[in-house]
């Protein structure tokens, strides 16, 4: 059998995939290890932000390595319900005007997340391991206010009373 | 230097108004220098049984407020991440009365302090919740009154070094 001469190959054939080099920026952790690539202030509100849930995404996950007592005294450690429940708040917050200032245990076994607005106002949502959920508006000077609420129906109304107060 | 077991002695009920109490308090929860909400418990249980409620150390029963961390004061743990704040007896919250939408009851609620002695802790103590109207009777108060307590302790808990 005699092998044909080769062809100049003028067209990609069809069967081969197109290759498209997609960075997922959820699950890259590309600007984490490369923050010093803007100069320190140079970030703009957009990325400060951004970085700034992720690092309360990393917070949460790192919210479950606190053991049980990690108050001094008898807390629970967050378990997984709080810390999925804990995800899905901040996803939501993030579709807001409101940057939480941080993510922590609770000392009440669960995951809150604190708020700090003008006038020494504060605000902390938590996410507890029973599967119930609060918040707490408070701070030097303002009263204290709480309730439960729901977090898989209540969560865009609980946005705004936030976004109101601080 | 160990702190004094109990060895046979009584609980000592009385408190000196300039008395301290001292509360172990997680590093990880003081950010730039404000304590966190999250780092008290809103069970702080004032309930009726005086060890539910919110755990402290006397300090007239104390060598120094760092008894607090003793293992003997601690559950037999140690507490490496964790430092000491205090409260000044005198200063525990009086009057506190419900909020909106809580209606009733319509009393008001004090805090106070109660001599708890464990067998290696003889100053271990407890911050209870009572009725103004019945002193040192402790009780568990409405729901929004907790949290007024819970806010109130975040708010003049003050570190001790």
């Amino acid at each position: 059998m005699i092998a044909s001469p080769p062809q100049a190959l003028n067209r990609v054939p069809d069967d081969i995939p197109a290759i498209v080099f997609r960075v997922d920026a959820r699950k890259s952790d590309f600007w984490a290890k490369h923050e010093d690539v803007f100069p320190k202030g140079s970030l703009s509100a957009f990325w400060t932000r951004y970085h700034r849930f992720n690092q309360l995404t990393e917070e949460t996950h790192k919210a479950k390595a606190f053991e049980k007592g990690w108050d001094g005294y008898n807390a629970s450690a967050p378990n997984d319900e709080s810390v999925i429940r804990t995800l899905y708040v901040l996803s939501k917050v993030r579709e807001s005007k409101l940057t939480p200032y941080s993510v922590l245990p609770s000392a009440d076994g669960g995951i809150g997340i604190s708020f700090r607005g003008n006038d020494n106002k504060r605000a902390v949502l938590e996410l507890l391991n029973d599967g119930t959920s609060s918040y707490v508006f408070y701070g030097k000077g303002c009263p204290t206010e709480s309730s439960e609420f729901d977090s898989n129906t209540e969560l865009p109304r609980i946005v705004q009373l936030l976004e109101e107060y601080l | 230097m160990a702190p004094q077991h109990t060895d046979g002695r009584f609980a000592d009920q009385t408190f000196a108004a300039d008395e301290f109490l001292f509360r172990r308090v997680p590093i990880s929860h003081i950010e730039n220098g404000e304590l966190s909400l999250l780092a008290i418990s809103n069970g702080l249980k004032f309930e009726k049984n005086p060890p539910k409620c919110s755990s402290a150390v006397r300090s007239k029963y104390c060598a120094h407020f760092s008894d607090a961390l003793h293992p003997d004061c601690a559950d037999d743990r140690e507490c490496p991440d964790t430092t000491v704040y205090f409260l000044r007896v005198g200063d525990l919250a009086k009057g506190m009365m419900i909020r909106p939408p809580e209606k009733v009851p319509a009393y008001s609620w004090d805090l106070y302090p109660y001599h708890d002695p464990l067998p290696k802790c003889f100053a271990h103590s407890t911050i209870c919740s009572c009725e103004q109207s019945a002193p040192n009777v402790p009780v568990k108060p409405p729901a929004s009154v907790r949290d007024q307590f819970r806010e109130w302790l975040r708010e003049n808990l003050q570190p001790c070094q």
